[in-house]
This record gives structure tokens, sequence and C-alpha cells, in this order.
């Protein structure tokens, strides 16, 4: 079979699975009834396991980020014992520029330049796109600004049009760390030296981020085939940002706490951090794929033959909830980020079709490897949806049909249960979420606390119209070949 | 901690939880669908349930005699399949008793009312000999009109005071005469079969306040009346024609239209003043359904005069 029909069958793949749970469910509710409850209970019982399992995950990881909080990683970095010499470790830090604001951009510079870890020891590297009119003389301003404050300031200008590349993040991250390579070489530095941290225009690192990172990797053994990634917060604007944006994208923030605790699963998501050297190894981010941030971490993993992780820091990094120009435009902006986000299905995609030329990844930990990637997508396009809304349709229609049915009066009993876990999990999250509230701004009333808590109602319908739907929506668009193009995320404060 | 210690924490959950699952899920199953483990026989048997719903609350319920530990709402799982005695009793309330049966697999879903025991009742506390009274329904709360031998009375809603609204005093046959009262615009519009009466019950009193005046005496009988033409006319069928008599203008009426029969009805729709007659066509002899409406009528009357003009 070529390349391209084994490329379209992979592509398929979970948008036909998806759709096929879904109205399998419903086809069998309506031919054998009896059958489509049992297996309503069945999937309600699963779910229920893996809530309160998520929540045990959530608190250990809560406890572990609490334990390394007071740590003085820059005290630690000087003592570490390693064969690299913490003088002789420099930052890069990438920030990722489109069209954001100048002030945006120097805010999360500010953030960077008050953390514990010296200035010196980093290089602030401002990769804009050509297609952005202006975008060197707003990031010259930029650099202006922080003149004297870091090691040195790199401003690269992505061209437009480049051949074999789409119009994605990737692509320009991937020019700017070509061009720093060219750079550290003329300068004599030793790539093993050199971690890269590539972050968003909205990504404010917290203080101690770099000091922990480099102790991280100063210590780590295996630190040319691991990736550190960081706990994104979205907090930046989550005193303005509406009730469901900052439903949804603490949600996210969960997650990768949940996340976090898998390490065999954990993979690279938004702002992360890895070795230079790694990077030049496996020629950079996807300049053609939407997916930068995970892909990243599939291509590590292919290189090294499957000896690659991401190590969870527990170290926030705060970055902005998207929101549009009103609550209406904000529900776009939020559908179309997490539909890209979705997007990371192409990973399975990726994955299937090197694993099949790869030969000496064995053969169990690629059709794990396979497994992960589908099992996540397909659960995050079907789960809400099912528990939100099939299960109360066959709740709703069986009261009717088959009023006096044991098994239907049960369901309706198990699935009390199902939200009686939900709100548990929902109580930790809102215990939880409380820590990571920065000080109010002046001029916001303290009512806004209220909604802080009521915001939680929403998550039911939150998690299938802002979760399930642009998953599928991305599996569908997959699947008719249908390609998704990047679409930035607006950001402004 | 050490991520030793959180490794083998995830792992120990994750192998409890699955265990739990795997264990868990086929008993939870089994359970649902109405299966029972009969240890004295070995054997899987099919049960049924009960679910008992009432109102009010919290009714103990036995069942063939055997008080059960839940007050309602509550469900009784685990029943073999056969027919049972249900008892629901709660103080202050008539015990429900009633057979019913269990099948496997199912449920025998409950909605039980119960009544109360009614130990004594309520009597108003005025010395008024009652000849007949008629509940008045508005908005948000009701009104009670007596006709007495003492005149006529609205009472309050907790009884605890009376209103004298008019000095008439009916004989009690009239009174019970009365088929249908109207309270409209600080009028009582009332009647019976042949006449129609209207008290003034504003607070402004004119020289025949609180006295019922006779608003209209039918030739045969008042069949039905409406209150029509913006709540100002009373339009009343007697049998024999459709006549409108002005409220404010007592005396004022016009006969708007002949009945060809005495079965003939009306309806007046007040919202949007349409008058419909069922009457019969003498050249058929059969009864037909006619509409008109008033404010169109109006307003082609209008246009008949401007263009006379």
């Amino acid at each position: 079979m070529n390349e391209k029909k084994i490329k379209r069958i992979l592509e398929i793949i979970p948008g036909s699975l998806s759709w096929f749970m879904i109205f399998f469910l419903i086809a069998l509710f309506v031919f054998k009834p009896l059958s489509a409850i049992v297996l309503i209970i069945i999937y309600l019982l699963y779910w229920v396991t893996r809530l309160l399992y998520s929540s045990i995950l959530l608190l250990m990881s809560h406890q572990r980020m609490r334990s390394k909080r007071n740590n003085d990683w820059l005290s630690m970095c000087k003592e570490a014992k390693s064969d690299l010499k913490f003088e002789n470790i420099i930052h890069i830090v990438l920030y990722t520029i489109y069209k954001e604001p100048q002030d945006l951009i120097a805010g999360s510079i500010n953030f960077l330049k008050d953390t514990d870890y010296p200035a010196d020891k980093i290089i602030v590297v401002l990769a804009g796109e050509e297609r952005a009119k202006g975008s060197f003389d707003n990031l010259r301003a930029i650099a202006d600004k922080f003149k004297g404050v870091f090691l040195d300031t790199i401003i690269t200008i992505h061209p437009e049009g480049m051949p074999g590349e789409i119009t994605a993040k990737g692509a320009n991250a991937t020019y700017a760390a070509k061009q720093v390579k060219i750079y550290l070489e003329e300068k004599g530095y030793d790539l093993k030296n050199i971690i890269i941290s590539c972050f968003d225009a909205d990504t404010c690192p917290d203080k101690k981020y770099f000091s922990c990172l480099t102790y991280n990797f100063l210590v780590n053994q295996k630190r040319y085939h691991t990736s550190f990634q960081p706990l994104p917060i979205y907090s930046n604007n989550i005193y303005t940002a509406p009730a469901f944006a900052r439903v949804i994208e603490t949600g996210s923030t969960f997650w990768q706490f949940i996340e976090g605790m898998r390490y065999e699963k954990f993979i690279t998501f938004s702002s992360h951090s890895m070795s230079f050297k790694t990077l030049v190894e496996v020629d950079y981010w996807p300049v053609d794929l939407i997916s930068d941030d995970s892909l990243i971490f599939w291509k590590c993993f292919l290189k090294f033959k499957g000896d690659y992780k991401t190590y969870p820091l527990d170290i926030p990094v705060y970055m902005d909830i998207a929101v549009g120009k009103n609550w209406l435009d904000t529900v776009k902006v939020q559908y179309k980020q997490k539909r890209r986000w979705a997007w990371g299905v192409e990973n399975f995609v990726f994955l299937g079709q090197h694993f099949l030329k790869e030969k000496e990844i064995p053969l169990t930990v690629k059709f794990r490897k396979l497994y992960q990637v589908l099992d996540g997508h397909v659960n995050w396009a079907t789960w809400a949806i099912i528990i939100s809304f099939i299960t109360p349709l066959i709740l709703f229609s069986g009261k009717i049909l088959l009023k006096d049915s044991l098994a239907l009066f049960n369901l309706s009993y198990i699935n009390s249960v199902v939200f009686h876990s939900l709100s548990f999990i929902l109580f930790l999250c809102i215990v939880i979420s409380w820590e990571f509230m920065p000080p109010r701004p002046k001029g916001i009333s303290r009512l806004v606390y209220v909604s802080f808590l009521f915001q939680w109602l929403l998550t039911p319908f939150i998690s299938a119209v802002l979760g399930s739907f642009p998953s599928l929506d991305a599996q569908t668009r997959l699947m008719l070949g249908k390609y998704l193009s990047f679409t930035p995320t607006p950001k402004s404060r | 901690m050490q991520e030793k210690y959180y490794s083998f924490l995830r792992h120990l959950s994750f192998w409890l939880f699955s265990l739990a699952f795997v264990i868990l899920t086929p008993v939870i199953v089994y359970y649902s669908l109405g299966y029972k483990f009969d240890i004295k026989s070995k054997k899987f048997l099919k049960t049924g349930a009960l679910s008992i719903k009432t109102f009010p609350r919290a009714i103990t319920v036995y069942l063939d005699g055997e008080k059960m530990g839940e007050l309602t709402p509550s469900t009784i799982r685990e029943l073999m399949p056969r027919k049972y005695n249900v008892v629901l009793e709660k103080e202050g309330f008539y015990p429900y008793s009633m057979e019913i049966e269990i099948k496997p697999s199912l449920v025998n879903n409950m909605d039980i009312f119960l009544i109360p025991k009614i130990k004594g009742i309520e009597k108003i506390k005025f010395n008024f000999n009652i000849y007949k009274f008629f509940v008045i329904k508005q908005m948000f709360t009701e009104k009670i009109l007596v006709f007495t031998d003492k005149g006529i009375y609205f009472l309050d809603a907790d009884w605890e005071g009376a209103k004298k609204i008019s000095e008439e005093v009916f004989t009690e046959a009239l009174a019970n005469s009365i088929q249908v009262v109207i309270e409209n615009n600080n009028r009582l519009i009332f009647w019976n079969k042949k006449n129609a009466w209207i008290v003034d019950i504003s607070n402004e009193k004119t020289s025949n306040a609180n006295m019922a005046t006779l608003l209209y005496t039918a030739e045969r009988n008042i069949r039905n009346a409406f209150l029509g033409l913006r709540e100002r006319y009373l339009i009343v069928n007697d049998g024999l024609k459709i006549i409108v008599l002005d409220m404010d203008n007592l005396g004022v009426s016009f006969e708007i239209y002949t009945l060809n029969n005495s079965n003939s009805k009306i309806f007046y729709d007040a919202r949007s003043e349409i008058l419909y007659i069922r009457d019969k066509l003498p050249q058929t002899g059969t009864f037909s359904l006619f509409r008109i409406e008033i404010m169109p009528l109006i307003e082609e009357r209008l246009s008949d005069e401007r263009k006379k003009d």
C-alpha cells in the first residue's frame, strides 16, 4: 500500500471511531434498548472510575507541586552534582509572535526579567512573522525597552511562503531556532549547555521557573532525552474573562496537572522547554503541521527509538485566557482554539506513518502509544456528548418507551452517581483553583468571587460545547480530508 | 515525598481502581437487570423493584405487613416476582392499601396522593343566615361573595372579616335562583333566569348606593350573558333576541339581533370583541354559526358616513 493511502486510512480512523460510538449507541437504543442501557451503565461506571482515579492524581500532583514550591532552586542549581556546570547554562527564551500588541509582549518579558534566574544568562528571541506588517519595527521597539537587561535579544522575522511550510507557529519557531543556532555557533557556545524554551507571546513564567528548569536539567541523567513541561495556568486575564472561558481554561490546567502524574504518557503541551542540542538533532519543530507543541515530543520519541520522556516541572507559567471582543466572539475564539488543540489528532497519523517505517521500537510500545493518542482523542470527542446528551436522551425517551424497565430505572440512579462524582471533582477543582488566583485588580468588585464559585455549574454544558464538539469537528475534518489551517488566538490585555 | 513514592501510589491507585471496575461492573450490571444471587439455591434469580412516590412525602411503607426502613420517596429492590400488599401510613391521613404485582426485571412505579382525615371544619365567625355563596376568582386571590339575611357580603380570605357591600336582602328563594355573579370595575353584576341586577361597590356612594338595581327583566329566560364592548355593556341572550345593556347609564339598551329560535346560543369574545351566534336559518331549518365583528363594524359605519359627507 502506498504512503498516501496509509495516511488517508490513518486520518479516517479517529473520526470514524468517534462517530461510530455516538451513532452506535443511538441505533442500539432504537433497536435493542436494553443492550444500549447496559452499555451506557458500563460506560458510566468506566467514567466514574476514571474520574475518581483522576481526582486522586490531581490531589497527588497538587501535593507534589506544593512540596516543591518553597525550594530554593537557584541555590540548588549552584550545588547540583552534575557533569555540566551551572555557570555555563544559557537559556534561550523564544517568543513566537504574530500580531500581539507591544504592551502584551513587553508584559511577558517583564515577568521574565523578574524571575530569580540571572538575566545575563538569558537570551531573548523575538520571533516575528513577515506576514504581520511592521513586525520588525514593533519587535525592535520591544527589544530597545529591555536593552542591556538580558545577555542578548535577537529579533528574527520568519519570511512568508517558505517552501514546504504551512502557516503555523511551528514554522516560525523553527526558522527562529535555526537563526539562533547560527548565532550560538558564531559566539562559540556549546549547544549541550543551551536550554530553549518555546513560549507564546502571553507566557509569563513563574519567578522560579528558570531556576527549577535549570536544576532539573542539570541533575537529569537523560537531559537530552527529556522535554521539560511547566504547568500552564490561564490566569493573566481571569478577572475579566467570561465565566465559561475561565472554566474551560482551568479545566485545561487541571488536565495538565493530572497528565503530569502519568510520566509514561506525558507529552509536551503549549509552552515547553528542552535541550537546544536535542532540538537541532531532531531537526526542530515540524513546519508542515499545526500541533508543533506535541509533535516535537513525538519527533524526539521517534529519533531516540522510544527513549524520550516529558518531565513535569510543577512550576507554573501564566498565560491569557483566549477571549474575543464580546461574549459571543469569545465562544468563537475558544471554539477555534480548542479545535486547534484537538487537531493534535494529527499526531496519530504522524505516529502511525512513522511507526510503519520504524523497526527498532518494539511493537508493543508502538501499539501502546498509538492507543494512547487514539484513546485520548476519541474520548475527548465523545465522552461529554455521551454523558451530557445521549444518556439524558436515553433516560428521557426511555421514561416514555420503557417506563417499567428496572435497568432504565437503575441507569437513572447510576447517572446521578456520575454527577455526584463530578461534583466531588468540581469541589476539588474549586479548592485547588483558588490557589492560582492572582490578586484582584483595582476596580473589580468582590462579587466576582461569587461568579468564580458558580461558574463550575457550567461544566457539563461547557465540556460538550467547548470540549467534545471542537474535537469532533477536528476529527471530522481530518476524516474528510478538509485540513485545518492555523488560526492564531487573538491576545490582548 | 520522593518521585518513587508518587509513582508507587499512582500505580497502586491505578490497579485498585481497575480492579474495582473489573469486579464491580458485572455485579452492578447484573444488579441493574434485577438479578440476585440466592445463597440457598445457589442460583441467580430475577427480581423486580417497587418505586413509591407520595404526596406528601415521608410516608411509612408496609409490604405484606412488614415495615420498610425507608420513608417515601423510596425504592424497594430485590423483590421476588409475585403479588404484594402495600400499605402507606401517616398520622392524620387515611391509610392507603393496594395490591401490586412485581414482575421480573421490571419496576412497579406507584405515585400516590394521600387524603387527609377531616377532623373539624372551619366555620365563619359571623352569625349570618347564608342563602347562597359564590367564589369570585381574581388574579392572585379569591373572594367569597355571600347572599345573607342581612345583605350581601365579601368574606376575607382568612374569614376573619366580612365587608358588607350591599344592604339588599334577597329572599332565600331569590338568592338561590342567582346563577352567575361577575365583579367588574367596582360593580357586581348578577342574574338569575328572569332578572339581572347591578350593585355599585365603589366607595363613592350615590343616592342608591349599596342597593341592587334591576338592570334587566327578560320576557322569557336569560340564557346567557357576557360583558363586552370594552366591558361597558352586558350582552344578554334571552332566547328571543340579543340585547345590550349599558351598565353606566341604566335604562339605556339596544336590541341588536332577533333570534330565529329559542334554542339559539351566543358567545361573546371580549378580547377580540366578536359576537358568535348559533341560530336557525329560516330557509333551511338548520342551525348555522354567525359572526359579528364589532370593531370593524364601527369602522365600516364611520367610513360610510364619511363617504356620504
